[in-house]
């Protein structure tokens, strides 16, 4: 998958809008980044990356680039 | 099912729910939230409205009326009724316990079992466990589980996370000796390492209640506002928790029941919301169908979720409901299932007051 199809699967997640993430932004500044946002990153997650991520994985998150790290 | 750890007296006779005649339907809530921020929830939670008590109702009011609706069903008395569970996050008061307040309102005997439960959103499946155990020692002959909460009443209008999820219901559950009785099993977890996840900080003996101190309005990082005194979730510890432990538990109560996926007629999973729900289906690789989703219109109703689920679908008798799996997953962090045999169980559909 390449970077810009995982900014794409991440977009469709957080049912955020097309184009409007970018791997530096801080997830302060990403208004959908909600607790449910979190929950449907975590499910996202394995199943289409097969990683069980734990509450404090998401925790960690800082930025949309921290979270496309993982999914690989 | 027969063996071990299998409760073979008790009958779940009847069971009726009531949901409060208010509700707040999240749209009313655009002007403070934002209309994207509504219109998200409402996708991933699967939730439109969610159901308020009056501010003159309790728990316990809700379920004096539910406990009156299947006395009047089964035309049993209040004297017939020998035991009383009353089951709440939200009773009354600190002391004394609720349920002796509901005897002499319900007018139960003086010499009938009487006791309070505080559990989350496993409680229903414990409040059976315990009902049919006073059923199965031979003390009791018909019980009556009484389960109701109001955590509207504990949420702060700030805090979204929970405003737009909670919703406030109770029912009452009819448990009797019987030479038919419909045996049950159950499966337990507990890990109270994560007692943090749902809580109420303040209020109890760990935390007195002081001015200037637990009622300061305050936001974590996703904008909730809340004080101390507020109901309090770490959404994400109770999600990984439920869509890790749920599946487990339903699985090792197949195991020990003998009954296989396609043998069970409903699983009837607590209705947290919807992703979780349709997660734990996921993981289980269990008919959708089976696993009915039903809190659009009244909030994650807590305990009460599950008798809800029952009365809102299932009103009536459904003799095809001889292989239930009842889960419930929460605060504590708690989760608890049980085999149930419904097909004999008077369930009446949902009113509200």
């Amino acid at each position: 998958m390449t970077e810009q199809e995982k900014i794409a699967l991440l977009e469709e997640t957080l049912d955020a809008e097309e184009g409007s993430l970018k791997a530096d932004m801080e997830l302060t500044e990403v208004e959908e980044y909600d607790s449910m946002a979190k929950l449907s990153i975590i499910v996202m997650m394995e199943d289409e990356f097969g990683k069980k991520l734990s509450a404090d994985d998401v925790r960690a998150f800082k930025t949309v680039g921290d979270i496309l790290k993982w999914m690989e | 099912m027969d063996g071990e750890r299998v409760l073979s007296k008790a009958r779940i006779v009847a069971l009726s729910t009531v949901i409060p005649e208010k509700k707040l339907s999240l749209q009313e809530l655009a002007e403070l939230y934002g209309d994207d921020y509504i219109e998200r929830i409402t996708k991933s939670t699967g939730i439109k409205e969610v159901t308020v008590a009056a501010e003159d109702k309790t728990s316990a009011d809700y379920c004096y009326e539910a406990a009156l609706k299947v006395l009047k069903e089964t035309g049993l008395s209040p004297s017939d009724i020998d035991g009383l569970i009353f089951l709440s996050e939200t009773p009354d008061y600190i002391i004394p316990n609720t349920a002796a307040i509901l005897q002499e309102r319900l007018g139960l005997p003086t010499n009938s079992v009487n006791f309070d439960m505080r559990l989350g959103c496993a409680g229903y499946v414990y409040g059976l466990f315990q009902a049919s155990m006073m059923i199965e020692c031979g003390y009791c002959k018909n019980v009556l589980f009484l389960a109701g909460d109001t955590m509207s009443k504990y949420t702060n209008v700030h805090d979204r996370s929970l405003k737009m999820v909670l919703g406030d219901a109770a029912s009452a559950t009819l448990i009797s000796r019987s030479d038919n009785p419909t045996p049950s099993m159950y499966n337990f977890f507990v890990d109270g390492s994560g007692a943090n996840s749902i809580i109420i900080p303040a209020g109890g003996c760990r935390m007195p209640i002081k001015h200037g101190v637990t009622d300061v309005l305050e936001y974590d990082a996703d904008g909730n506002g809340r004080t101390l005194e507020n109901v309090c979730m770490n959404g994400m510890d109770v999600m990984v928790f439920a869509i890790n432990q749920a599946p487990k538990l339903i699985n090792g109560l197949l195991e020990s029941t003998g009954w296989s996926k396609d043998d069970v007629g409903l699983f009837a999973l607590h209705q947290a919301n919807k992703i979780i729900v349709d997660r734990i289906v996921k993981v289980l690789k269990i008919d959708k169908d089976k696993a009915p989703f039903n809190i659009e219109d009244t909030g994650n109703c807590g305990f009460v979720s599950i008798p809800l689920l029952l009365s809102t679908y299932y009103s009536g008798i459904n003799s095809d409901l001889n292989k239930v799996i009842a889960c419930g997953f929460g605060t504590g962090l708690i989760a608890a299932a049980a085999a149930l045999d419904l097909s004999q169980t008077n369930i009446i559909k949902t009113f509200s007051v």
